[in-house]
């Protein structure tokens, strides 16, 4: 009986032992070896890698659909289903209508929940060296977001302001519980600037992907930023800054004007690779570029071949910096000479300006055919940059902020305007409708206020 | 011998200190009660001492002592006549051997996978499908046998497409009561959770099926019960059991499917009215120099010739009109399709000694699939052994084999793409496979061999010889167990089980090939180069799923007196690990195994007809997924004078959901239940009642989902613009992640009268508690966009239902045997987010319906339909309260409240009907299946569908002509241009929703049972003929038009099946 008894409680023993004992371990092993929390270095650089989220197709792009650099025929206009396309297209005073929630929203906040989630992990890794670079990196990609929803949902940088008008919310951690709270304008470009500065210092001189930020990417976000602030020396500084580290551009002529696609993604010219949200109005069937813009173009100007082609009567868009459909919004060597040349004239060294200005136009016109630009009476240098900036950047998702800017000084504002189905629409320089509202799903959630158009 | 007869004296002396009850001990009369007919041994059987107030029950292994004073004893046990056993002066021992009663109410016992329990004791609700049941259907697959015999188990074939896979058919018990969980039972085999393919398991290995319906019969299974479960036993030998074989065989035809059900194929003269109208409108004038070269129908083509003036107006109507006389489907099913067939054979020997028992099962299922082209066979083996080395210990080994093979080679209607048009051919008058449009026109692709590319021309009845795809399943399943019991009616069981599936599933498109040909030519260069290597392509996909599970169990049975107690503790622990990997190879050459391994994946090539792109990406695929469990339980029943019992689980499962704190991990499941047998009081002692017996339970089951996690979690792949490994962001995290609880109250009531009516009603609720739903979150933290899910523990539903059996057998020369199964469940959800950010279309339009409180889970939705209007034939909308054509204004404004509820998608009482009748030899029976208070969405006529894809309707006969039809039709007329805003109003519109109410006669059985005299030697003893209709066909069905209401939207319906078999008995 003694003997039973001890075989039973064994038996007892071993179970209780099976269920208790190995229990930490057994449960502890992963379950999905695709799955991971991200805590190592290379998990978290991988996160930034997701170029799905971070590159591509997420830059807003309300502003660019109502620029004003592409018409659009009634019968175009009419069958795009999102109706905030047609009404970004229009200036409607409500953008979302009944849609409940906007990529242009969206898509940047996700960048900058990534971006969080690695500013994060970043501080919790052992090896300070790694750390570093993925705090660069994160802190590149954040500015990069923020500093795009500024320019569509925040209002207008005003020169020589206080800068106190809503901005956007400026969410700094990875914590959904947080609320979003709206800052100020100024605030806003005060945290992408501080972020840029410390992300420059912590950034390799040029990246190993051109999906990743690096300092070439840092200065030539700052110098995008300076010019938007009217801050010109700052601006010209990281332009300068920015070409010391990358200044190949493209020679047009070894480019084939008959390609569908002519330009690649990633090529030498691109500093920092982005897209922008895709709209309907963007695809050959739909676009087509203002003809004041398109004749703009000299005849022996090659971007006139590779930017544009006749699709069945009417001028669509293929000079895109990346694959068809989608239109480049990054940085990119050209910008940063145009920059430096409006910097130049703004600080009155025209001579100067204009001679950035040919070195880059000298590669988009037929060999040989290119008569370097000189100071002229007819046209100030000024104007001239702004022209080719127009010319050079169109479709980058810059017109809309530039118009905001530019529209501020009383001699280069522009009123815009559009016919739809015998209907006229303006937006007349300053305009509440320059500020994009907030999306349904953001007001409903967050509580925030919308802007007032 | 003295010393023995003294230990087991005192043995049971220490016993009955123990447990603190005292029973005469001197002089006493030991017995066994056993089976008269095998000699099992009979548990719980009531011995009562004649002329005293005695009464014990015999133990687990039948065994009983009564005071020697006892003269005649009476032993009843349900299910077998109760009979009077003189037993004076017999101090060796008595042997009582009953025998079974023929009975409508047989002693069940039901096996929960933990322990085998006696239907008098259960408290809980469960149901048991014996093989006499199971082996009246031919199924081929052991699930499809189990429609129609346990209330509460529900068919839901609403996704099935007959055409594509037969294994989307979803089983509920008792309906769904997870919303974003996985909604099917688990299905445990022999004791373990089956992790492998079901169709693997022969039918005919199976003994019995049992269904757990409620808490009290599930909850042992703990976290993964939610859903009820379903245990499966196969056939074991028995101890002391004649040698036995018995062999069986089943031919199983079914017709060629129907192929002119489908409402959504139009008479070629109807399609071609369509085109010509289509046509004349400029519809096609954008494609006409598409650069993209978009495929055109023939006769587009055609009048394209006839507009350039190629051909003359004469010829094309010529030529049109000899095109309008034919019919694709004609060839279709000439060509593609042919009656299918399978012949299943099964041998069983089986035999027991005392000391030992064995079974050894082989099975043979062979079959060619209605498509041809199609075929598969599976053969599988199956032993089982048990020992008894020692009284006490029994070891037991099992096997299981399986290898299935199936070839998928051919093509279907349904594969032949958009080039299917009405009136296309497969092949000419002199049987030359023709070519149909498939990618590209038919003008672009002629040019192939002039411009030196490959034949591009796509010829269906060819491809079959040039495809081989072949599934290969293997399946291993092997068990060991161990059972010791050193004293009465303890016992301590070990067992243990290893689960090995394997499955290769290998795609070779041979050079030859459409879709070789097709690529090679689509990235042939200008200079003629082949960026795409021109050879066969070989895709072979393969997993293994391996699971290993140890159980160790306590088992405490003893019956003292007029009390029995029933205890059970164990633990188990369970990992199953899931492995796939894939590889696909190009430019490979099945000869001699090489392929072409230098291609450049990242260069943008140009594409004919335009555009650039890479080549396809030939990585293959890796992946691992590990499960593990680790699971404590309890359970245990008391009864009082087996009348009274009461019974309780608890469970406590921890699994390695990923990123959970471990202290998160474990959920606690509980039961509790209780019993009376009503008809064992003396008032109700009624010579015609049978059996009334009233049971209550309630309790948790559980719920889980391991695709979500407390931290934020990522997933890896490769980044394809950069070729960096990138990681997404799955999960944001969710610290709060508890699993689903499924909360169960039954009530049940079972009862048998004069021997000839029995049955069961129960009445339950299910309330799922802590459901996971989606809870819309602020985007501005980064969940807004695609991809991430925030699932949160809020949402809950409720399901009340009644389950309810009646069986009726009559005595006599000739029997009449009837059944009546009837299932209602009504769910709906109780609380969840009313999902504001989903577009309020999507209530109508979407696969999956957005949960709404206060409805169903399954709720059918639909756009008021407002007419047409009179002067155009379109649709009407309404829009700010007046009727208009504003299509798109319409859809911006609207709101969830104007739409139309119509009511469940899925049926709320389903019955079946069995009626059998007997007579000397032979016996027919038949079922009859009921589903009502459901509806469905037809499909309509839809313009834009029918130009871009030529999937139009009948109902295009009857469209819209000239003013004044829109007093006899509904059919939009021809628009002017696609909109499919247009389309969606009326093909969503409540037009299209039918009641979903019918009856189907579900089969017709005539079998002829020849029983053999025994003989002292070996030789037949039953042999059984059978004649078998299955799925004959709907008797009634609400709809007007002939529509299959549990499949809608199948392009036909699932063809009807008649067998013939055989079994055989050899003793």
């Amino acid at each position: 009986m003694r003997k039973r008894t001890k075989t039973t409680g064994l038996v007892i023993v071993f179970l209780l032992a099976l269920v208790f004992g190995c229990r930490k371990d057994f449960l502890e092993v992963k379950s999905n070896k695709k799955l991971v929390v991200p805590t190592t270095a290379k998990d978290l650089q991988a996160l930034l890698d997701n170029t799905a989220v971070m590159n591509q197709q997420g830059d807003p792009s309300l502003g660019e659909q109502g620029a004003g650099d592409f018409v659009l025929a009634d019968a175009r206009w009419e069958t795009i289903s999102a109706a905030s396309e047609r009404n970004a297209y229009i200036w409607a005073r409500d953008i979302f209508g009944s849609e409940p929630t906007s990529y242009d929203w969206n898509r940047p906040y996700q960048m900058i929940f990534y971006a969080n989630t690695v500013i994060e992990g970043a501080q919790r890794l052992k090896d300070g060296a790694d750390a570093a670079k993925l705090r660069g990196q994160a802190l590149f990609y954040r500015a990069w977001a923020f500093h795009n929803l500024l320019q569509v949902f925040g209002n207008p940088y005003m020169l020589g302001a206080s800068n106190d008008a809503a901005g956007i919310p400026l969410r700094l951690e990875a914590d959904i519980n947080l609320p979003s709270v709206r800052s100020t304008v100024a605030q806003g470009y005060a945290q992408v600037i501080s972020d840029l500065t410390e992300a420059s210092g912590l950034l390799p001189d040029l990246p190993l992907v051109k999906t990743r930020g690096s300092k070439a990417a840092a200065y030539a976000l700052l110098a995008r930023v300076y010019l938007q602030m009217g801050k010109y020396e700052q601006a010209l500084d990281f332009a300068e800054k920015a070409l010391t580290l990358q200044a190949v551009l493209l020679d047009y002529n070894s480019i084939s004007p008959t390609a569908a696609n002519p330009f690649k993604v990633l090529n030498d010219e691109v500093i920092y690779h982005s897209e922008l949200v895709y709209a309907s109005a963007f695809g050959s069937t739909r676009l087509n570029v203002v003809p004041e813009l398109y004749n703009s173009y000299g005849a022996d100007d090659l971007r006139k071949v590779l930017y544009f082609f006749n699709n069945a009567g009417t001028m669509a868009f293929k000079g895109s910096y990346t694959t068809l459909p989608f239109f480049f919004s990054g940085l990119a060597v050209d910008e940063m000479l145009l920059i430096k040349a409006e910097c130049l004239t703004r600080m009155t060294k025209d001579t100067q300006a204009l001679e950035v200005l040919n070195t880059l136009l000298v590669k988009r016109y037929k060999t040989g055919k290119f008569v370097p630009l000189v100071p002229s009476v007819n046209q100030s240098v000024l104007d001239l940059v702004l022209s080719e900036r127009r010319k050079e950047l169109v479709f980058r998702g810059i017109r809309w902020a530039d118009l905001r800017r530019l529209n501020q000084d009383p001699n280069l504002q522009r009123e815009l305007i559009r016919v739809i189905k015998g209907q006229t629409y303006r937006l007349p320089p300053g305009d509440p409708r320059y500020i994009m509202p907030l999306p349904n799903d953001v007001l409903r959630q967050s509580g925030m206020p919308n802007n007032n158009r | 011998m003295m010393e023995g007869l003294r230990y087991r004296a005192v043995r049971f002396l220490i016993l009955c200190f123990l447990l603190g009850l005292t029973v005469a001990s001197f002089g006493q009369i030991k017995g066994r009660v056993v089976d008269g007919a095998d000699g099992r041994s009979l548990s719980s059987a009531v011995i009562k001492v004649k002329g005293s107030s005695f009464v014990v029950m015999s133990d687990s292994s039948g065994r009983f002592v009564v005071p020697s004073e006892s003269k005649v004893l009476l032993v009843s046990l349900t299910g077998y006549a109760p009979m009077e056993q003189v037993v004076a002066g017999a101090e060796l021992g008595v042997l009582v051997r009953l025998v079974a009663s023929i009975k409508l109410l047989d002693q069940v016992v039901v096996n929960t996978g933990y322990q085998q329990l006696v239907r008098e004791r259960v408290t809980g609700s469960f149901v048991k499908v014996d093989s006499a049941l199971l082996n009246r259907s031919a199924s081929a697959d052991l699930l499809g046998r189990l429609e129609g015999t346990v209330p509460g188990l529900v068919f839901d074939r609403r996704g099935v497409e007959p055409e594509f896979d037969r294994s989307t058919t979803k089983l509920r018990i008792r309906g769904e009561s997870s919303i974003n969980v996985a909604t099917e039972p688990l299905v445990v085999v022999d004791n373990f959770p089956y992790e492998g393919d079901l169709t693997n398991i022969n039918p005919s290995d199976v003994e019995s099926v049992t269904v757990l319906k409620d808490a009290a019969a599930a909850s042992i299974w703990g976290a993964k019960a939610g859903n009820g479960v379903i245990v499966i036993t196969t056939k074991k030998g028995k101890y002391n059991g004649p040698l036995e074989i018995s062999f069986g065989s089943n031919l199983i035809y079914s017709p060629k499917p129907d192929l002119y059900y489908d409402r959504g194929f139009m008479p070629s003269v109807d399609f071609i009215e369509a085109e010509r109208a289509f046509f004349a409108k400029g519809f096609y004038s954008a494609l006409e120099n598409d650069l993209g070269k978009s495929v055109l129908s023939p006769v587009v083509e055609l009048l394209f010739d006839g507009k350039n003036g190629r051909l003359t107006s004469a010829q094309v109507d010529a030529a049109i009109s000899g095109l309008s006389d034919n019919d694709i489907r004609k060839q279709a099913n000439q060509l593609l399709y042919r009656g299918s067939m399978l012949s299943q054979s099964s041998l069983s020997i089986s035999g027991g000694s005392a000391r030992s028992s064995s079974i050894l099962n082989l099975g043979y299922n062979n079959s060619l699939a209605s498509v041809r082209g199609n075929q598969s066979n599976r053969l599988t083996l199956n032993t089982q052994h048990r020992y008894r080395p020692l009284e006490k210990l029994e070891l037991t080994v099992g096997l299981f084999l399986v290898q299935a093979r199936e070839l998928e080679n051919g093509v279907a209607f349904s594969d032949l793409g958009v080039g299917a048009y009405p009136y296309a051919q497969l092949e000419d008058t002199d049987g030359n496979p023709l070519a149909l449009v498939r990618d590209f026109r038919r003008s672009y692709v002629l040019q192939a061999p002039a411009l030196s590319l490959l034949d591009w021309q796509y010829r269906p009845v060819q491809e079959r010889d040039l495809l081989d795809n072949t599934n290969t399943t293997r399946e291993l399943r092997t068990s060991f167990g161990l059972k010791y019991g050193p004293f009465r009616g303890f016992n301590v069981q070990l067992d243990y089980q290893f689960q090995g599936q394997w499955t290769d599933r290998e795609n070779l498109y041979a050079k030859d090939s459409y879709y070789v040909r097709n690529l090679v030519n689509r990235y042939t260069q200008a200079d003629g180069s082949m960026a795409f290597p021109n050879g066969a392509v070989l895709d072979a996909n393969s997993s293994y799923k391996s699971g290993h599970s140890l159980r160790g169990q306590l088992n405490y049975q003893q019956s003292f007196g007029i009390h029995s107690v029933n205890l059970l503790l164990g633990a188990e622990g369970r990992e199953v690990v899931a492995e796939t990997n894939g590889l696909k190879l190009y430019g490979y050459d099945p000869e001699v195994l090489t392929f072409a391994d230098r291609l450049d994946f990242v260069t943008r090539y140009p594409t004919r007809p335009r555009l650039t792109a890479q080549l396809p990406t030939n990585s293959g695929a890796v992946g691992s997924l590990t499960d593990r469990f680790l699971s404590s339980y309890v359970n245990g029943s008391y009864s009082l004078l087996e009348r009274y019992t009461l019974s309780g689980s608890a469970r406590l499962d921890g699994s390695n959901l990923f990123g959970v704190k471990a202290n998160q991990k474990s959920v606690p499941l509980w039961s509790a239940g209780l019993a009376w047998n009503m008809d064992k009081e003396q008032f109700l002692k009624f010579p015609w009642l049978d059996r009334l017996k009233l049971r209550a339970s309630y309790g948790f089951n559980g719920n889980i989902d391991n695709r979500i996690s407390a931290f934020v979690t990522a997933s890896y792949a490769n980044d394809p613009l950069t070729g960096q490994r990138r990681a997404s962001v799955l999960n944001p995290g969710n610290p709060q992640l508890r699993w689903e609880k499924v909360q169960i109250t039954n009530l049940g009531l079972d009862f048998g009268f004069f021997g000839r009516f029995g049955g069961s009603l129960e009445y339950y609720v299910k309330r799922g508690k802590d459901l996971l739903g989606n809870r819309t979150i602020d985007p501005t933290t980064g969940l807004g966009a695609a991809a991430i899910t925030n699932l949160v523990n809020y949402a809950s539903t409720r399901t009340n239902g009644l389950d309810f059996s009646l069986d009726y057998r009559s005595k006599g020369a000739i029997r009449w045997t009837a059944s009546l199964l009837l299932s209602y469940a009504k769910d709906i959800v109780t609380e969840y987010e009313e999902k504001a950010n989903v577009p309020v279309i999507t209530l109508v339009t979407g696969t999956v319906v957005p949960p709404a409180t206060g409805r169903s889970l399954n709720s059918i939705y639909s756009l008021p339909w407002y007419g047409l209007d009179p002067a155009t034939g379109d649709p009407l909308v309404m829009v700010g309260g007046v009727l208009g054509k504003d299509y798109t204004g319409y859809f911006q404004q609207l709101k969830p409240e104007q739409l139309i509820y119509h009511g469940r998608g899925n049926p709320l009482l389903t019955g079946f009907v069995r009626n059998g009748i007997s007579y000397g030899n032979f016996s027919l029976s038949a079922t009859l299946s009921f589903k009502t208070g459901y509806y469905f969405k037809r499909d309509g006529l839809n313009y834009s569908t029918l130009f871009s894809s030529g999937a139009g309707n009948v109902e295009f006969a009857s469209r819209w002509k000239v003013p004044g039809d829109e007093q006899f039709t509904s059919v939009p007329a021809i628009p002017a241009s696609i909109n499919a805003n247009r389309e969606t109003v009326y093909g969503q519109s409540s037009l299209m929703v039918e009641r979903g109410d019918h009856i189907r006669l579900q089969d017709v059985n005539l079998s002829y049972q020849l029983k053999l005299p025994s003989r002292t030697k070996m030789g037949l003893r039953v042999m059984q003929l059978y004649l078998l209709g299955n799925n004959l066909g709907l008797l009634y069905r609400a709809n007007k038009l002939g529509l299959d209401p549990d499949m809608p939207l199948a392009i036909y319906p699932l063809a009807p099946t008649f067998t013939i078999g055989i079994k055989t008995n050899l003793n």
